[in-house]
């Protein structure tokens, strides 16, 4: 698995892959680093041993970043999957992917619908045309995710609070 | 000497007052606020008290309610520690009115040195240099101009009511004093309601250097040396040290002469501090005497090898001083970093929480005085201040290497702590070459990481990132279909631009 690590604006791409003895490999710049990655129990201490050197990490989740503190020094990096990344940089900007009910907040008509179920959106991504006191309005996700249902067609007419689209956690 | 000592205060300064009664072999009584139950403090008393809510005006500083636990069980003494009561001089006095023992000096001399204005007069009177200044309702441009030439350029213009760094100016020269004051002010009125300005003599590049002093009820006055303090934030210490680098054994003799002469000067039969400004030309001012036992106490203590909480309690008890000046020495060096729960990140917010988990360091030379334990509350009603860590050795550099390794090991799970900034604090060359003054941390920097702790780092946050999976990937768990209506209405509504 790829991922993107970024630290103070240099972006370092990472690839993940899990070894037969229970270890991984990680892939930084075409460098294999070998490490015993283990997790002691009852606290948000991990064990890092990487080609025999011994570290001992506190790691802990921090909104959308990684905080890190080794050998007595803090860093607070942003971790992304490669895809998590692709995604975010086609919305121009971050979203959340925990899916949402789109639904109208005003009677009108749908003008058109711009996705199908199975559709990968995302953050910012128009679905529906949507025509309401004379004005054509874009619908869009604010979050990144997978189409589960197209509940309306165009032409159709709507009230406030019919549902539109809904929008599942991306795959 | 006491059977039994009530212990008023909490935390690891509870915890410390507790190993100095044991010490003597007197009983420890300790009273706490309902957020405490489980407390170090608590596990180890002898005798516990619940005395009410965790807001500390309802349990830690209700004097009365203490008194009376302390009558009702028969203490023969209150140890008040640092904060809360430590400095009230009514509560003081009602102590020993109740024929109780205050650990700590006499009212008067906390009365004495609770006024500004009053502890300066008595400075002076006692030939003690205070930063020289010249106060008055008003000045005309004339007077301000021949008061500015008699104390001496750079100058400070400082506003009476002042705080917050408002209707404060620094003057170097005669040409800008008067529209300075001018501004200064126009801005103490605008922010006090009060526009009276006075000028005081400007302290370069200074320390905060203070003297630990002991005086006992016999009049016999010591100082136990001195701390240097200069590493602060917003006038918090961060990092003591003892003896100062900046410190030559002339300006010593000087300042410990100096701070005995304050104590004698008011009576004190106990321990206390005395603070000083020194100047970068090493002349040194009285800034206040702290009537109490010090945060950064212990680095006193392993430098001249007394447990001055056990002398409090001898003294307290109407022991003579068991040393005198000539018997003090320093030997080696110690250095303490505060641990604080808190984001250096995030503007120093503190952190509450629960901790999960915790390793202490050790190791030759490592004193840790803390009330850490897994499973202990961390909360906004108190300080967050957590442990203190402390490393002695024969010289400055052995010191900081003791801690730094101390504070590699020194693990804590749970809530944000200062650690990795306190690790940045003893990489930074100022602070190896012991050359850093009060603006220490102004505009501080991080010393660079090593390469194979920062690779390792990253290669842990990615294996984190696999296996744990991120922030997004526990909200797919959860999230999904239960979503909060109002919530996504929201966010539709942000999307939509309607």
């Amino acid at each position: 698995m790829k991922y993107v690590v970024e630290h103070e604006g240099e972006e370092i791409e990472l690839e993940v892959q899990e070894t037969e003895d229970g270890g991984y490999s990680v892939l930084r710049d075409g460098r294999a680093i070998l490490a015993d990655f283990k997790k002691i129990e009852g606290s948000r201490i991990f064990s890092l041993i990487v080609q025999n050197k011994s570290f001992e990490v506190l790691i802990r989740q921090d909104g959308d970043l990684v905080d890190i503190v080794n050998h007595g020094r803090g860093l607070k990096l942003r971790v992304e999957s490669e895809r998590e990344r692709n995604a975010r940089l086609i919305a121009g900007e971050g979203g959340s992917t925990d899916g949402e009910s789109i639904k109208a907040v005003m009677p009108g008509i749908v003008v058109a619908v711009n996705v199908a179920e199975g559709d990968e959106v995302t953050s910012g991504q128009a679905v529906c045309v949507l025509e309401a006191m004379k004005m054509e309005n874009e619908i869009r996700s604010s979050v990144i995710g997978k189409v589960l249902k197209v509940a309306v067609a165009a032409g159709q007419t709507v009230n406030a609070g019919d549902l539109l689209v809904e929008i599942g956690p991306p795959e | 000497m006491f059977d039994k000592v009530l212990i008023a205060n909490r935390g690891e300064i509870a915890v410390r007052v507790i190993r100095a009664c044991r010490a003597l072999g007197m009983k420890a009584v300790m009273v706490y606020s309902t957020a405490d139950r489980l407390s170090r403090a608590v596990l180890m008393a002898d005798e516990a008290y619940c005395i009410g809510e965790p807001e500390a005006r309802k349990s830690y500083l209700d004097g009365d309610k203490i008194l009376a636990v302390a009558k009702a069980c028969g203490a023969g003494a209150i140890h008040p520690g640092y904060g809360f009561l430590s400095e009230n001089a009514a509560f003081a006095r009602k102590v020993e009115e109740a024929g109780i023992a205050f650990v700590g000096p006499n009212a008067t001399a906390i009365d004495a040195m609770g006024d500004k204005i009053n502890s300066r007069h008595a400075m002076m009177k006692a030939k003690v240099p205070v930063i020289p200044g010249i106060e008055r309702p008003s000045f005309t441009k004339e007077e301000l101009a021949a008061a500015a030439k008699e104390i001496g350029y750079p100058v400070m213009l400082k506003a009476t009511a002042g705080g917050g760094g408002k209707g404060i100016r620094i003057v170097h020269q005669e040409k800008d004093l008067w529209s300075a004051y001018e501004r200064s002010v126009g801005e103490s009125e605008k922010a006090f309601g009060n526009g009276t300005v006075f000028v005081e003599k400007a302290v370069e590049g200074p320390h905060h250097i203070e003297f630990q002093i002991f005086g006992d009820k016999h009049g016999n006055a010591v100082h136990l040396f001195e701390r240097e303090c200069s590493v602060q934030r917003r006038h918090q210490k961060v990092v003591e040290e003892s003896p100062s680098p900046f410190m030559t054994p002339e300006l010593r003799e000087k300042m410990g002469v100096a701070a005995v002469k304050a104590a004698q000067a008011i009576g004190y039969d106990n321990a206390g501090t005395v603070e000083f400004l020194v100047d970068k030309h090493r002349n040194f001012y009285f800034l206040e005497v702290n009537t109490r036992l010090q945060v950064e106490h212990p680095i006193t203590e392993l430098v001249v090898g007394v447990d001055l909480v056990v002398e409090q309690l001898r003294v307290a008890a109407g022991a003579k001083l068991s040393f005198t000046q000539e018997e003090l020495k320093q030997t080696g060096h110690a250095i303490e970093l505060r641990i604080c729960a808190e984001d250096p990140d995030n503007n120093y917010l503190p952190d509450i929480g629960r901790i999960e988990s915790v390793i202490l360091p050790d190791g030759p030379g490592v004193r840790l005085d803390s009330a850490l334990a897994a499973g202990t509350e961390v909360t906004l009603h108190y300080d967050p201040m957590l442990a203190k860590l402390i490393a002695w050795g024969h010289d400055r550099s052995e010191a900081i290497g003791r801690l730094k390794q101390a504070l590699t090991e020194f693990k804590i799970s749970g809530l944000k702590t200062n650690i990795p900034f306190l690790g940045d604090i003893l990489r930074d060359s100022r602070f190896i070459e012991g050359v850093y003054d009060t603006s220490f941390l102004e505009g501080f920097e991080k010393p660079p990481l090593r390469q194979d702790v920062l690779e390792a780092a990253i290669v842990a946050a990615v294996l984190f990132r696999h296996v744990e999976g991120g922030a997004g990937m526990k909200l797919v768990s959860s999230g999904g279909k239960g979503l909060d209506p109002w919530k996504s209405y929201g966010r539709v509504r942000g999307a939509r631009r309607l």
